[in-house]
């Protein structure tokens, strides 16, 4: 009884407590702003947050106004300050006004319809990519044709001669049946196939240098501009020194011959500029037609060479095909394009120090029939006797012989050369070796000017002087007794 | 002259890459890629969207001009740089192109 009375007791009080309560926050904001105080009642949190929802201040309102509600009346006023509170009743006319905010034009999104026809210029590069990859796969394709309809007509006669043909030099083991027909694929117009295991020769490496049909850009567009031919080259490396005898000899078109000259460092350190009917005996410029006569020269070292490089096979295969042939270039002192002779091994033995080393070689190029714009298969097929030519010559060359005075003057030659290029290697090195020491000096010097310790200074100054004078009294010394 | 073989089996010598007397020195990939590489570093920094463009047409032609395997680690990154100097520039803001002389 006692606990239900005790019970009853703490209810009613608590129950006058809340009424009390509420007595006294109706009297507080009844009076002064009745709206106010009603919408905080009754809205909860989160409803005022959503109407709020554009203004970021409006979250604070509810935790401050509960605070602020024992506070006396006078202080409620800056509740009706628009700058300082925000009143939910002045809200709609708020949003009435115009809002004075800045908005920076925000770009057309992308995928909304309708505007691809702004896009020009990207839907202009999209294409020329795509027509340039159209491209590229065709002309890559048919560059590749050709390689094998050249390579499917001229197997015959390779087969015939070389126990390897077409090796790329990668693979572990040589397994005649699957190495045959590897092209070295330098790049989509280069190719290269090496044949090897015939007598006289270390191997002949044929190169297909096609026109760059897999490149629109470059290779069309310049073609347009500048006709060029795909060639077919054929370079022989022969294994020793003197399997060709000391000449150097090149025929090539007039209008080549300049750069030819220019491009091979043996060519313009040997030979001399001729024509065709001045360089060859009365007998053998019988042979050639005129048309062939106008278009080569003779890039000669030795007078008699020529008569023997361009005997009837040969006469009679330029008559035949006077367009084909593009250089046939034979050297024994062969040490590569100039640009690259930089790069070429040195060889460091007593009687050639710091010379690059040469070569024996023997280079033939031709050119495929049809300007390259209208080259076909069948052109790429017809290209048979070029392989006869230079299969031909790869076993004259080494047969000719000079005579003994030819000898004679065509090794002294060779020793002036080495000779000069000897002076002219040892003269860049003296001349690097003086810029070493300047370098060196004027470090030291300005070591000097950078030492703080003025005492330190003079001594390092001193000594610098002393030093100085020793040298130029030893060479003094040196010139007197050589003037002695 | 046919009748007689001229096969040796026992000449026979590996290709090595030293025989390449006559393979072109043709560098125009190795230049297309800086360029490229130039153009797409405009596109990226200064937002211009035809040099993103370029670079893109730079790389293809670099791509269509590549000699030997080895290297094609740097055209793979010159597509990935020019590429995405177009996808940035794009991401940034989606204005079609303007022409510098237009």
């Amino acid at each position: 009884m006692r606990i239900l009375i005790v019970l009853c007791l703490i209810g009613f009080t608590l129950a006058k407590l809340a009424q009390s309560d509420d007595d006294f926050e109706e009297f507080d904001f009844v009076e002064e702003t009745p709206t106010a105080t009603k919408s905080h009642q009754i809205l909860p949190e989160e409803t005022i947050e959503e109407e709020f929802d554009e203004e970021p201040v409006s979250e604070k309102t509810p935790t401050k106004s509960p605070a602020s509600l024992d506070l006396d009346n006078e202080e409620f006023e800056h509740f009706f300050d628009d700058e300082e509170f925000e009143n939910p009743t002045q809200q709609p006319k708020k949003k009435e006004e115009p809002v004075n905010l800045k908005i920076n034009q925000v770009p057309i999104h992308l995928m909304s319809s309708g505007n691809w026809t702004n896009y020009v210029y990207e839907i202009v590069m999209l294409g020329v990519i795509a027509i340039y990859l159209a491209f590229y796969l065709v002309g890559k394709s048919k560059n590749s044709r050709f390689v094998h309809a050249w390579y499917q007509a001229n197997l015959d006669l390779l087969e015939k001669n070389f126990s390897l043909v077409g090796d790329d030099g990668q693979s572990s083991e040589l397994n005649s049946s699957s190495e045959q027909g590897t092209f070295i694929k330098d790049s989509d117009n280069s190719y290269g196939l090496w044949c090897s295991g015939r007598q006289g020769c270390e191997g002949l490496l044929i190169q297909l240098k096609l026109i760059k049909r897999q490149d629109l850009i470059n290779g069309m567009v310049m073609q347009m501009i500048k006709p060029k031919s795909d060639q077919l080259i054929f370079s022989v490396e022969y294994p020793n020194k003197e399997d060709i005898d000391s000449f150097v000899f090149c025929l090539t078109g007039k209008k080549q011959s300049q750069q030819m000259f220019n491009d091979y460092q043996d060519l313009s350190s040997f030979c001399v500029e001729k024509k065709l009917s001045s360089s060859v005996q009365s007998q053998f410029v019988d042979l050639l037609s005129a048309q062939v006569n106008q278009k080569y020269v003779v890039l000669n070292e030795i007078g008699e060479i020529p008569n023997y490089m361009l005997d009837k096979t040969v006469c009679a295969f330029m008559n035949k095909y006077p367009e084909m042939v593009d250089f046939i270039l034979v050297s024994d002192q062969y040490t590569g394009f100039r640009s690259q002779s930089e790069e070429q091994p040195v060889v460091v033995d007593g009687s050639s120090v710091g010379l690059p080393k040469s070569k024996s070689v023997l280079v033939i190029s031709f050119n495929v029939p049809g300007k390259g714009m209208n080259t076909s298969v069948e052109d790429m097929e017809s290209m048979l006797p070029a392989l006869q030519l230079a299969l031909y010559l790869i076993d004259r060359v080494p047969r000719i012989r000079l005579s003994k005075e030819a000898k004679t003057k065509a090794i002294k030659k060779r020793k002036d050369i080495s000779e000069q290029l000897m002076k002219f290697k040892h003269k860049e090195r003296q001349e690097a070796a003086m810029l070493r020491k300047e370098e060196k000096r004027r470090a030291e010097k300005e070591k000097i000017m950078n030492e703080s310790d003025p005492e330190k200074q003079k001594k390092m100054e001193e000594r610098e002087l002393k030093r100085e004078k020793k040298k130029n009294m030893s060479k003094m010394k040196q010139v007197k007794i050589m003037s002695m | 002259m046919t009748s007689i073989d001229l096969r040796r089996n026992d000449k026979i010598k590996r290709f090595k890459s030293s025989y390449t007397l006559q393979f072109s020195d043709d560098n125009l990939q190795e230049y297309m890629n800086v360029m490229g590489m130039i153009f797409s570093m405009c596109g990226l920094m200064m937002k211009v969207k035809w040099c993103a463009w370029i670079s893109v047409l730079c790389s293809f032609i670099g791509f269509a001009n590549a000699r030997g395997g080895d290297d094609s680690k740097q055209i793979f990154s010159c597509f990935m740089l020019s590429i995405s100097a177009v996808v940035m520039s794009y991401l940034q803001n989606p204005t079609p192109m303007t022409l510098p002389f237009m």
